[in-house]
Parts: structure tokens; sequence; C-alpha cells
């Protein structure tokens, strides 16, 4: 279903009436995803102007999208680099915060705890760790999302794992 | 923590924050108005290329015209310095006197 999909996607848009809805179909597959990615990579609520933005910078190309690639690769493609965007601009960094790890903060929430265990590790390691984690994808198609190979994608998610591990703990989560 | 204690903890304790009921029509307006947006870019870019194509064809056919005209006025000016030269009665006269010697 997914190849007829995609070839016909691969034929011209006759109008721009067909391609809207063509789009608009897409929109509705991908939606809850690209919510999902964007999400866990920043763990912010303030996520709907992304997600908006993500879809509009898809619009803007998608009369040259050739389905070389899955639309979901695609818009994971823009939706990366607006979430990049997005951390660049709120000047984001990926090292740890030691008053966070240090603190005897115990009211914090676990929701709390998670973000802050997330925002410690690394882009790379954020995102392999999120989209099989949270997101629910196989490491095979995070490998074929991020066109990243399967081997790497797994050493990035122990990796971001046992590291998120180890803040939870000192941090005094013990879930089993 | 084994992979699915992860899985079930992070699902408990975090939420994807819902979407907008109106995400889709928020979204399909920002697409209509880009499309209007481009349509006025893309007519006025037109308009404009248009008005700078004519006005080099006008500059263009002024140029010729005045190239034009300045030829032909020289060759009026010549017309009319040939014409005075055999109009003129000095030459007869000139060679009158070169020629005086000669008794006709």
């Amino acid at each position: 279903m997914l190849k007829i999909k995609e070839m016909l996607f691969s034929k011209p848009a006759e109008s721009s009436d067909e391609l809207l809805h063509r789009f608009k179909e897409q929109y509705f597959e991908q939606r809850d995803f690209v919510r999902s990615s964007i999400y866990w990579m920043i763990n912010s609520n303030d996520i709907d102007d992304l997600v908006q933005e993500t879809f509009l910078r898809a619009w803007r190309s998608f009369e040259k999208y050739e389905a070389k690639s899955s639309f979901r690769t695609w818009i994971y493609r823009i939706a990366k680099n607006v979430t990049y965007d997005y951390l660049k601009k709120n000047k984001e960094t990926e090292q740890l915060n030691e008053s966070v790890i240090k603190s005897n903060q115990d009211s914090l929430e676990y929701a709390d705890l998670i973000a802050k265990g997330l925002m410690c590790l690394s882009v790379e390691h954020r995102e392999a760790f999120s989209l099989h984690y949270q997101v629910g994808l196989t490491y095979l198609e995070i490998s074929k999302l991020l066109e990243v190979p399967e081997g790497t994608i797994k050493s990035r998610a122990n990796s971001a794992k046992t590291k998120f591990i180890k803040f939870l703990k000192e941090n005094g989560v013990t879930y089993e | 923590m084994n992979d699915e204690n992860l899985k079930k903890f992070l699902d408990e304790n975090t939420k994807v924050p819902r979407r907008s009921t109106n995400e889709w029509p928020e979204l399909l307006k920002k697409i209509e108005s880009e499309k209007k947006n481009m349509f006025l870019k893309n007519f006025l870019t037109l308009k404009n290329l248009s008005f700078g194509v004519g006005s080099f064809a006008v500059l263009a056919i002024v140029l010729v015209q005045i190239m034009g005209t300045s030829g032909t006025s020289h060759r009026v000016a010549d017309l009319q310095d040939i014409d005075a030269f055999l109009a003129n009665d000095s030459y007869f006269n000139e060679v009158e006197n070169q020629y005086s010697w000669i008794d006709l």
C-alpha cells in the first residue's frame, strides 16, 4: 500500500487543489508522529507553533517532493530543522546541568525530572532515545528515518538510556 | 530498569500536549494566505518586468530615431552645400579671369 502511494506521489500534481488534497492526506497521517518527535526533542508544551511551522515548510517544498524517501522521513527532516532552529534560538545547552543533579528538590515531579534528564543528553542521543522509547519506533525504523546505520542508533539509544537512568537514580527515582 | 519498564515509566509520567482541534483549519488558512501572497508577488514581478522591458523598448526606439535623424541632417547639409557651390556665380567669374587671355 505504501509503495503504491509512493508511486502515485511521484506523478506531478495536475492542479494546486490536487496538490493540497494530497498534502492534507499526508498531514493527517503524520501529524501525531511530527508532534511527538518535536515534543520529545524540546520537552516544552509550546510546540503548536513548531508543528505548524514544520507543515508550512513542508507545504512550500511539497511540489518538489519526489518520493525518493518516504514522506515520514522527509517531514521528519523538516521537523528536525525546525527543532534545531528553536533550540539555537533559545540557546539550549547540551551540557549537564550540575545544579539539577545536586539539588534537593524532592518536590520535583517525575515529568519535570524526565524533561531535565532528557535535556542532559546530547541532541543525537536524545533523538535516538526519544524515537525508540517514547515515539515507539524500532531501531531499524529509526535507522531508515535518519539514514544512519542501525548499529549506530542502538549504540546511541543505549548510551542515552544509561545516562538517563543514572540521572533518575541520582534524583531519587528507582522505578523497577 | 529494563526497556519495557522504562517505556512504561515514560508513558505514565509524560504526555505529549493535546493537539488543538483547529490545527488543520489554521494551517490551511496560512497556506491559502501564502498562495495569495505568492500570486501577488508573481503578478508584481511580471508587471515590473513588463514595465522594464517596455521602457527599454521605448528607449531603443528613441535612440534609433535620434541616430537616424542626425544622419539624415548630415546628408541634407551636404546636398545643400553642393547645391550652393553649383549655383554660385563665382566659379564662372574665376574662370573668366583665368582664361581672359583667350580671344574668343
